[in-house]
């Protein structure tokens, strides 16, 4: 019944989606086949960032299915200068996830709009660079002390907060903020050869 | 503010630990200097140890879904017309409300006295010889008048009239005739398209051949496009308003039961005048995304300002939107989208202002959204909506 995703396969060699301004034109046309390009180019790598972003991978695919069919609903308007296709799906991507936040206070706005622009610049690096500051980060969380890694590792992997972990080691809150705190400062110490 | 404490209020904040107290401390530091670079650097950071490269995600089924959504999105907007891109590349959007609920009552009170053929719920057309075509937009159909002097035809909910190239009886006044909670397209003669909205009437020639002008009436709403021909001026009338479209795009809406008259373009170009003075170098021109209103009376001052134009041509995509309007006028344009009477009980609630958008949602829907802003109850008998102040529930008072 779908025959989009085979015939897209073939369409691949042909190059052209390759060609971001003929994929925008072909997407505000509502070519199907130009949206499946666009999933195939982008759907992993957005479902990726978004995971990374909110920690919550049904979230992530939701978010990121809606942002799909926002960039339909509005392609008609899509006009886009070079190599900004993937900034502007993210950026949807991105608001809709704060959207379902709540954002009544200017400090959390300022906050939340540094972050994206964090977020934006990373995307701009190339895929190499990135796996290689990947490396580099997973490096230094085995090299970081006992302790410390723990704690660090029980935050960010098992995703427990403050309080659980220190009720779980026994150390007081101050104990596991210091140690979180020392452990991305260490982190981004080993990145910032790359930024 | 040493540099570690800073350091552990953004970890927290990025770990969602922070307290209001932090983040206001965070938000004042972040303003200052290079800060916001070191504030980015630690976002990145997290993000790198947050991420994983992950293949396992459904890309495939998830465009399949996309596929089926979008799907269900275009079904749903059959009453959709201009589906393609042109539209809003020309959009020029003028929209036109006049009269007063008196003159409304009237209005309808004469037409129905002096034209009891004409059944209130169709979609109808009267030739100027007097006969009388009923329309259902979901049907196609191509019709003959009697005297065979006319080809109507309804296509996709597009209505066009050709007349015979013989005939010599050419039909000047056609009234096109669409009732609330229905809403039609028509291709006139030289092309120009018309899309007009519920509880609307159309007065126009079959042909504007051998005319100096291309001249149409309308009472209610219709969105335009109209072929270019600079010899041919392109005209709108309504009670009191005179629209001169130069070869563009538009949206009309003169509803007599409203009581303000506007017109808002999209983009090109229209002149606006009063009915009784309508020499071109009278008219005021309107730019693009421009609102020019008066209070409908003949004669009046138009009032011309800056608008979003988006909510005043959201019903040709069936959307109906409303940008920070009276409860009162919400009222009158739910009546005429869903053909229904509905009787406010509770004043203060007509009043209020709301914003909002509805795409395609049954009043039921629309109602309950605007419900879950302010409090009110309604109920609803055949074709009569009542609302009423909320019923108090005292039934835990009582139980005291």
């Amino acid at each position: 019944m779908y025959g989009y995703w085979e015939k897209l396969i073939n369409q691949m060699d042909r190059n052209s989606y390759h060609d971001e301004n003929y994929l925008v034109q072909e997407l505000r046309k509502g070519s199907e086949e130009a949206y499946g390009h666009l999933f195939k180019q982008y759907h992993q790598e957005l479902c990726n960032y978004m995971a990374a972003i909110s920690g919550d991978l049904g979230l992530s695919e939701d978010i990121v299915q809606q942002s799909f069919i926002k960039l339909w609903s509005n392609r008609e308007k899509l006009f886009l200068k070079e190599k900004s296709l993937k900034k502007y799906l993210f950026k949807i991507a991105y608001n809709l996830f704060i959207d379902g936040k709540r954002k009544e206070k200017k400090e959390y706005e300022l906050l939340e709009s540094l972050k994206q622009e964090a977020y934006l610049d990373m995307l701009e690096t190339d895929t190499s660079l990135f796996e290689e500051r990947l490396k580099k980060v997973e490096a230094e969380i085995e090299n970081l002390p006992e302790q410390c890694k723990m704690v660090f590792l029980l935050s960010k992997k098992e995703g427990l907060k403050y309080k659980e972990i220190s009720e779980k080691l026994h150390i007081s809150i101050k104990t596991v903020e210091v140690h979180m705190t020392k452990a991305l400062k260490r982190l981004k110490a080993q990145l910032s050869i790359f930024f | 503010m040493t540099k570690l404490d800073i350091r552990r209020i953004i970890t927290k904040y990025i770990n969602q630990e922070a307290s209001a107290e932090e983040m206001t401390i965070l938000y004042e530091w972040v303003k200052k200097g290079n800060n916001q670079e070191v504030f980015k650097k630690l976002v990145q950071a997290d993000f790198l140890i947050n991420y994983q490269n992950r293949s396992s995600w459904e890309s495939e089924e998830a465009f399949k879904q996309f596929l089926e959504t979008i799907k269900e999105k275009e079904s749903k907007k059959v009453r959709r017309l201009f589906t393609d891109k042109r539209v809003w590349k020309y959009a020029a959007a003028v929209v036109v409300l006049l009269g007063s609920s008196v003159y409304f009552m009237v209005a309808r009170n004469a037409s129905s006295l002096t034209e009891p053929r004409l059944d209130p719920n169709q979609i109808t057309l009267q030739l100027d010889n007097g006969e009388v075509i009923s329309f259902d937009p979901d049907i196609d159909v191509t019709v003959k008048s009697k005297s065979g002097g006319t080809v109507v035809s309804l296509k996709k909910g597009v209505l066009s009239q050709n007349d015979m190239a013989d005939s010599k009886e050419r039909s000047k006044m056609n009234v096109l005739r669409v009732p609330f909670g229905k809403s039609l397209s028509l291709t006139l003669q030289d092309g120009s398209v018309v899309m007009l909205n519920s509880g609307s009437t159309l007065t126009y020639p079959s042909s504007f051949a051998g005319m100096d002008k291309r001249e149409v009436r309308l009472e209610g709403e219709a969105f335009f496009e109209v072929a270019k021909n600079p010899e041919q001026p392109f005209i709108v009338g309504t009670k009191s308003m005179y629209t001169q479209v130069f070869g563009t795009v538009f949206n009309i809406s003169a509803y007599a039961e409203d009581n303000v008259a506007e017109v808002v373009l999209v983009e090109g170009s229209v002149g606006i005048g009063s009915p009784d003075n309508t020499l071109a170098d009278n008219l005021q021109m309107l730019k693009p995304s421009q609102r020019a209103s008066s209070k409908g009376e003949v004669g009046d001052q138009f009032l011309i300002e800056n608008v979003d134009v988006t909510p005043y041509i959201s019903w040709t995509q069936g959307i109906l939107s409303f940008e920070n309007e009276e409860m009162s006028e919400i009222i009158k344009r739910l009546q005429r989208q869903f053909n229904i009477k509905i009787v406010n009980k509770h004043e203060k609630l007509g009043e209020r202002r709301f914003t909002g958008m509805f795409d395609e949602e049954d009043l039921d829907r629309i109602l309950r959204t605007i419900q879950a802003h302010t409090h009110f109850s309604y109920s609803k008998v055949g074709n009569t909506i009542t609302i009423t102040e909320p019923q108090k529930n005292n039934a835990y008072d009582v139980k005291k």
